[in-house]
């Protein structure tokens, strides 16, 4: 269970997040939407415990992200939109220190570092015998992602996980995250993809300008705003309902 | 658990997470930044050349001040020198890397959010940084540690004294740079941190550069003579203090000795301590916040990025007519332009590059103040005295300008320069134009004219001034040339690796001291009326020209299209799909 309370991110004079308040209950895949700039990654970062709100309150299972930090940061597991790694390090090695790093025992490590390569098709020569460097990106994805899960958290942020990866382990890693959700884990899930999120998530959060602007189901958001598909409820929440024209009238001033 | 691991636990220390942090620290060190399709085991030792030639001439340099010890030398003055020199060397390199160590922004997304409390965090950092400098220090003492047995009135014991007294130096010299960042990251606001940083780190340099050679000349006025004995100033010289601990080793219990131990041991406990209960606490939050502020972490951070975006905007050159007029002039194609405008936004606003170059521009104020506190600036041409420092200052501008063009290849945005591998260049030679004429206008001339004005006032004399500096002035655009000829020089296009900046610091220093010393000399003896000296400048300026005119026509191609740089010479990138 993660709960906001009037969670606020002030910079100087800029609000990055104003006072958002969310309940997210236990197994549930939410789907967290913004335009660029609207304090998607903000969120995340003091959900993670990576930055310190301005004001309010989160907590996670109970435990206050800043007063109980450490043990927050024990619960969840993160896959950020950079996909930053120790490049010089192999696979095998950065997965190691991740799990190292979540106090993990050697022997379990190795277990799961053996899961993961399977799962995603790893193959033990890339994981031991390859510098992250020598990676391409989804290989680089998939080993972030396999971080982010080596644990085994109750809460997983992702943002933007599918970046670099191929279609079909694009597709595997979405039936993992809906089957992790129905296993009871909580899934913050932040993208730009709509039809992704569309399709997978049980919740939908719009937050615009660094306040929530829609929150609920897929029908919910259909009913409220009028539109038919995310794409649309998001362009008419987000004010930019004109970018298909905008596009066009755009593209003719590259016309030869 | 063992019981270290308790104890340290009771601490807020998780000793698993430290080694684990500390080991992955030495593997990125000590291995190449190169992307290899296999991994060998040997890479592990031997595959950073950077760091192990550093290691090399350190060693060579200490071998050369070792060797004072078949002078005659006493033991107290021979451990004090060597351990100036030991401080020396650690505060170069310790001003180069350990910015990127402790303020190391791209690390934020892969350990922000893991359950690292603060001090394992800063313990594991300040031990990858220790490592680093006691590498430094063993291999500057490596002569002399053994060298020193045969000084006046010591004994085999030196041995145990001295290796115990160099890594407290390189303690004291760690725990000082480290302190001292901990206190600007509180004390300092996030907008104004990165210039703070750049320029403290400048200073610092400054007194352990000039720490060693200005004490004694304020103090004693002793200059470069080999005085036996304690001296009064001793008191207040970090490297002495430790070499008292080399003497009680040594047998030579008094009150000197005791004085100068007991003072080491207390800062290196003071230091030690405030790192530990004031630094350590908080720094994962400290660090955190300033990763957020710049803006590199995240690509949701429009805040930060507005407010930097209306700071360029105030500060921009484009926009000063007087700069517009003289890019026009000086730069005349896009290309060059565009380069210039790259290196010198990159030199004004990115605190990495600031924090590791920003130190290495005190060094051509090194010995005009090192003149100063000593004889006096004096005139070369007024014949009153020692006046080669003056010369000296000039000449290291082109050492400055050299060390801010082998540093600016690096940056943590290294993948960015892709753009000069897609963009249409059929040569680099204006990628390098634009490149060096940046370092000219925003740091051989800023040092040039700081010189300028320092002479002028002490001598009262500008056209004295000028003429000193003219010949160094004419010879800069083709020194800077020079590395051009040795390879690709792409700004901000290599991944930064420990060592690298240290190493090549070293290789412009000896390249400056060796290569433009002969110049020196002629300009010597031109001060001293034994040459002309309008024979000398037009000794300097026709060659000079020729070499500029004739260095800078090499092209340098942009590689085979398709591809960013052969992989085995890349740093970093990955593999194209």
């Amino acid at each position: 269970m993660i709960v906001l309370d009037q969670l606020t991110k002030v910079y100087g004079e800029a609000v990055a997040l104003d006072h958002v308040s969310l309940q997210i209950p236990s197994g549930q895949l939410l789907g967290y939407l913004g335009p660029n700039g609207a304090g998607k990654s903000t969120t995340v970062k003091m959900l993670t415990g990576m930055m310190a709100p301005t004001s309010g309150t989160a907590e996670i299972y109970g435990l206050d992200i800043q007063r109980d930090n450490l043990e927050v940061k024990r619960m969840i597991g993160y896959v950020p939109e950079s996909s930053a790694v120790y490049e010089t390090l192999t696979g095998r090695e950065y997965l190691q220190l991740i799990g190292r790093l979540y106090g993990m025992e050697d022997r379990l490590i190795d277990e799961r570092i053996g899961r993961f390569g399977e799962f995603f098709e790893l193959e033990p020569g890339t994981l031991n015998g390859k510098r992250l460097s020598a990676y391409s990106k989804g290989m680089k994805q998939k080993v972030v992602i396999s971080a982010a899960l080596i644990h085994n958290p109750r809460v997983i942020f992702f943002d933007e996980p599918l970046n670099g990866l191929d279609a079909s382990t694009a597709l595997m890693l979405k039936t993992l995250i809906k089957s992790l959700a129905a296993d009871g884990k909580t899934i913050f899930y932040c993208s730009h993809i709509l039809d992704v999120v569309e399709r997978m998530c049980d919740r939908i959060v719009i937050i615009d300008h660094a306040r929530v602007v829609a929150d609920g189901t897929l029908a919910e958001l259909q009913s409220s705003s009028g539109e038919g598909s995310l794409e649309r409820i998001f362009n008419k929440l987000t004010a930019h309902t004109d970018v298909e024209e905008r596009a066009e009238e755009f593209s003719k001033t590259f016309s030869y | 658990m063992s019981w270290v691991g308790r104890l340290l636990a009771r601490q807020g220390i998780d000793l698993r997470q430290v080694a684990a942090l500390f080991v992955m620290y030495l593997k990125q060190d000590l291995r190449s930044g190169k992307s290899s399709l296999s991994f060998r085991r040997g890479e592990y030792v031997t595959s950073n050349w950077g760091l192990i030639l550093t290691l090399g001439i350190y060693s060579f340099l200490g071998l050369t001040t070792g060797s004072l010890v078949f002078a005659g030398v006493d033991v107290l003055l021979f451990s004090v020198i060597v351990l100036s020199f030991t401080l020396f060397i650690v505060a170069l390199a310790l001003s180069a890397e350990s910015g990127n160590v402790i303020l190391n922004e791209s690390e934020a997304d892969i350990l922000g959010h893991l359950p690292i409390g603060s001090k394992t965090l800063f313990i594991a950092k300040v031990m990858n940084l220790l490592a680093f400098t006691l590498a430094l220090a063993t291999a500057a003492n490596l002569f002399p540690t053994f060298f020193g047995v045969w000084a006046g009135g010591s004994n085999v014991f030196f041995i145990p004294g001295h290796i115990l007294s160099a890594t407290m130096v390189s303690l004291f010299a760690t725990a000082l740079i480290v302190v001292s960042y901990g206190v600007l990251m509180r004390l300092v606001s996030k907008d104004r941190f990165d210039n703070i940083v750049a320029y403290s780190q400048a200073v610092l340099t400054m007194m352990f550069m000039l720490g060693p050679q200005l004490i004694p000349r304020l103090m004693d006025r002793n200059h470069l003579k080999l005085v036996a004995g304690f001296q009064r100033y001793f008191l207040l010289y970090p490297p002495a203090w430790f070499s008292g601990i080399t003497m009680l080793f040594v047998g030579r219990f008094d009150l000197d000795t005791l004085a100068l131990s007991s003072i080491g041991t207390a800062s290196l406990l003071v230091l030690g301590a405030v790192a530990l209960k004031k630094v350590a606490v908080g720094y994962s939050g400290l660090a955190g916040k300033l990763a957020s502020a710049s803006g590199s972490v995240t690509t949701d951070s429009v805040v930060s990025a507005a407010r930097q975006a209306s700071k360029s905007r105030a500060r921009s050159p484009s926009g000063d007519p007087v700069i517009q007029a003289m890019k026009a002039r000086l730069l005349r194609s896009s290309v060059e332009r565009a380069v210039f405008d790259l290196v010198s936004i990159y030199l004004r606003r990115n605190r990495e590059i600031k924090v590791r170059l920003y130190p290495s521009l005190a060094y051509f104020i090194f010995y005009p103040l090192i003149a100063i506190f000593g004889q006096g600036l004096v005139d070369p041409f007024s014949k009153r005295g020692f006046a080669l420092f003056p010369l000296v200052g000039a000449e290291m501008v082109c050492f400055v300008a050299l060390t801010a063009v082998e540093g600016l290849l690096f940056s943590e945005d290294y993948q960015a320069a892709y753009i000069f591998e897609v963009a249409p260049l059929p040569a680099l030679r204006q990628v390098y134009a634009g490149f060096r004429k940046a370092i000219l206008v925003y740091i051989a001339g800023p040092g040039y004219l700081a010189l300028f004005v320092l002479y002028s006032i002490f001598w009262r004399n500008p056209v004295d001034a000028f003429l000193i500096l003219l010949p160094w002035m004419m010879m800069a655009p083709g020194v800077l040339a020079v590395p051009f000829l040795l390879g690709r020089r792409i700004p901000l296009s290599r991944k930064y690796q420990k060592g690298q900046q240290s190493s090549r610091n070293l290789g412009v220093f000896l390249f400056t001291l060796i290569g433009l010393s002969s110049v020196l000399g002629v300009q010597i003896l031109a001060t001293n009326g034994t040459i002309p000296y309008w024979l000398f400048l037009v000794l300097v300026a026709v060659p000079a020209s020729i070499f500029y005119l004739v260095a800078t026509r090499v092209r340098g191609s942009q590689g085979s299209p398709h591809t960013i740089e052969n992989h085995a010479e890349n740093a970093g990138r990955p593999e194209l799909n």
